[in-house]
């Protein structure tokens, strides 16, 4: 049962090659942003290049989860869901899995090249990719929560990150906070703990209340 | 009278901010006193339209 | 079950269009006593000089903003798991209003943080966590207009609500944190030194003086929540004409 939802997960996503590498060159695009705007002292850079990443992640996992229920709202595959026999909880965590496999994988795969580029210390480039790795699955749910939330609504775009974007905040404080930590020296794992429990809570709650949420957006 | 504006410095300061709590207030508070009566005349204007 | 309930809009539409009035004429002649007691009688500062008397908006409005959302919150969770039509209305009308007192914290807070601490905006945990609640409830009132429906849209902000309820606390400890991590442990932004009972009391009546309005303001909104939602229901219309 497993094996046929992680088919047929793959089997979506790999239909469109296009949408695989979207989020990474969005990613890079509005990375490059950054130093045209800010400027290229490389000092400056150094020390706002964790933000500048954690910035453009934000920016790409709220864009790509926005549109995780568009395509099965408009086909009336949630009635489906939501009134079939199987656990639609176990279809929807691995749709998050996959999702997170597919946008922001690559992205993270990319990081150390970025560290290259942006000539970020190992420590701080390690520490970046251990709250990124921790930090996006969280957001991807969130915004997948939000995608859930204003299911077929129009001007949902720009309405799902003003709703969602309080919710990114503690995630983003935590990780912030670790980045510094480590780049000034002092001890880190308090901020690591905290951004794994919330990965741990978070996670595995999305798709119980994903299925509440889809119950209450399509009641019509 | 005059003490009330004998606050040193601050006297801009606290004048301004009560100011500013009290318009929001009164907008808090006219906002819905005015909408139920517009919604009450536009009811009677449709009930007497028809 | 469901007569009852239909009736629960139409007796409170009707049995609180007096109340409202005489709320609102109490909440402005409390207000005009409070101001006066916080302005001239209370005493000056030792420390901060007058500037101080600002508290006694800038902490009620404050006070009243999260008490707006948590009573925001727990009436969209009646809402949603007893489809209770008036707290589907109370619900979503306490998002304006605490929008309102939140703005009121706010701005009032800059306008103390100049003289006082020489500066408008600090990014921390209080100031920051007040403004993530504004961006709470705009975004719930935005979520709300986007509904063509609106009891759905009532169902699914009362669902945010409760979602954000959580994210409160949250967020202000973890900004909490990630300042003293950089300030090592200063002198507080405000300091609650055990405060003169002269200084106090015109605080605590000010805060009792804001729940007033807000119940003011509440009525009247539900009021405007049941006009709207019973616009072509017959007992309003009888209501009405007499």
């Amino acid at each position: 049962m497993i094996k046929a939802i992680v088919k047929t997960e793959l089997a979506i996503y790999f239909r469109n090659l296009n949408s695989i590498f979207l989020p990474l060159i969005f990613f890079f695009l509005i990375l490059s942003v950054f130093p045209l705007i800010l400027g290229t002292d490389k000092i400056l850079l150094g020390k706002v290049i964790p933000g500048m990443i954690w910035i453009t992640v934000i920016l790409t996992t709220l864009l790509s989860s926005n549109n995780f229920f568009r395509d099965d709202f408009k086909n009336g595959i949630i009635e489906m869901y939501l009134t079939s026999d199987t656990s639609i909880e176990l279809v929807l965590f691995f749709r998050i899995i996959a999702c997170w496999i597919f946008t922001c994988l690559p992205v993270i795969i990319f990081i150390p090249l970025v560290s290259l580029l942006f000539e970020i210390s190992f420590q701080n480039s390690a520490i970046i990719l251990s709250t990124l790795i921790l930090g996006t699955p969280i957001l991807i749910s969130i915004g997948i929560f939000g995608s859930a939330l204003t299911l077929g609504l129009a001007k949902s775009n720009i309405l799902t990150p003003v709703i969602i974007i309080p919710f990114y905040i503690p995630v983003l404080i935590f990780s912030a906070s670790a980045i510094e930590a480590v780049s000034i020296g002092l001890p880190y794992t308090m901020q690591i703990c905290i951004l794994l429990a919330l990965l741990v809570l978070v996670l595995p709650i999305m798709p119980y209340l994903l299925k509440y949420t889809l119950e209450l957006s399509i009641n019509n | 009278m005059i003490e009330f504006f004998s606050m040193g410095k601050y006297t801009v300061f606290v004048y301004a901010a009560y100011l500013v709590s009290i318009v929001f207030l009164l907008a808090g508070y006219l906002l819905p006193h005015y909408e139920l009566k517009k919604e009450i005349r536009k009811k009677a204007h449709e009930d007497n339209k028809k | 079950m469901n007569i009852s309930k239909i009736a629960n809009l139409r007796f409170f539409y009707t049995k609180t269009e007096k109340i409202a009035v005489i709320l609102s004429i109490l909440s402005f002649f409390l207000f005009c006593i409070g101001v006066y007691w916080g302005l001239y009688i209370a005493p000056t500062d030792y420390l901060q000089g007058d500037s101080y008397r600002i508290m006694y908006v800038h902490v009620p409005a404050a006070w009243l903003s999260l008490q707006v959302y948590i009573i925001m919150a727990f009436s969209g969770f009646i809402a949603l798991v007893w489809k209770v039509k008036i707290m589907e209305i109370a619900s979503i009308q306490c998002a304006p209003i605490g929008a309102f007192f939140t703005i009121i914290a706010l701005i009032t807070g800059m306008i103390w943080g100049k003289p006082t601490w020489g500066t408008y905006w600090v990014w921390d945990a209080r100031l920051t966590s007040e403004l993530i609640l504004l961006f709470l409830y705009i975004g719930i009132m935005v979520l709300y207009s986007a509904f063509s429906d609106k009891r759905q849209a009532v169902k699914v902000t009362s669902l945010l609500a409760i979602i954000g309820i959580i994210n409160i606390p949250i967020i202000h400890y973890s900004v909490e944190w990630w300042n003293t991590l950089h300030q090592g442990p200063t002198v507080t932004k405000f300091e609650k030194p055990s405060a003169h009972i002269t200084m106090l009391l015109p605080l605590l009546y000010m805060l009792f003086t804001f729940n007033v309005y807000f119940l003011t303001v509440f009525i009247k909104r539900v009021r405007l929540g049941i006009h709207l939602r019973e616009k072509n229901s017959k007992w309003l219309e009888e209501y009405l004409n007499d």
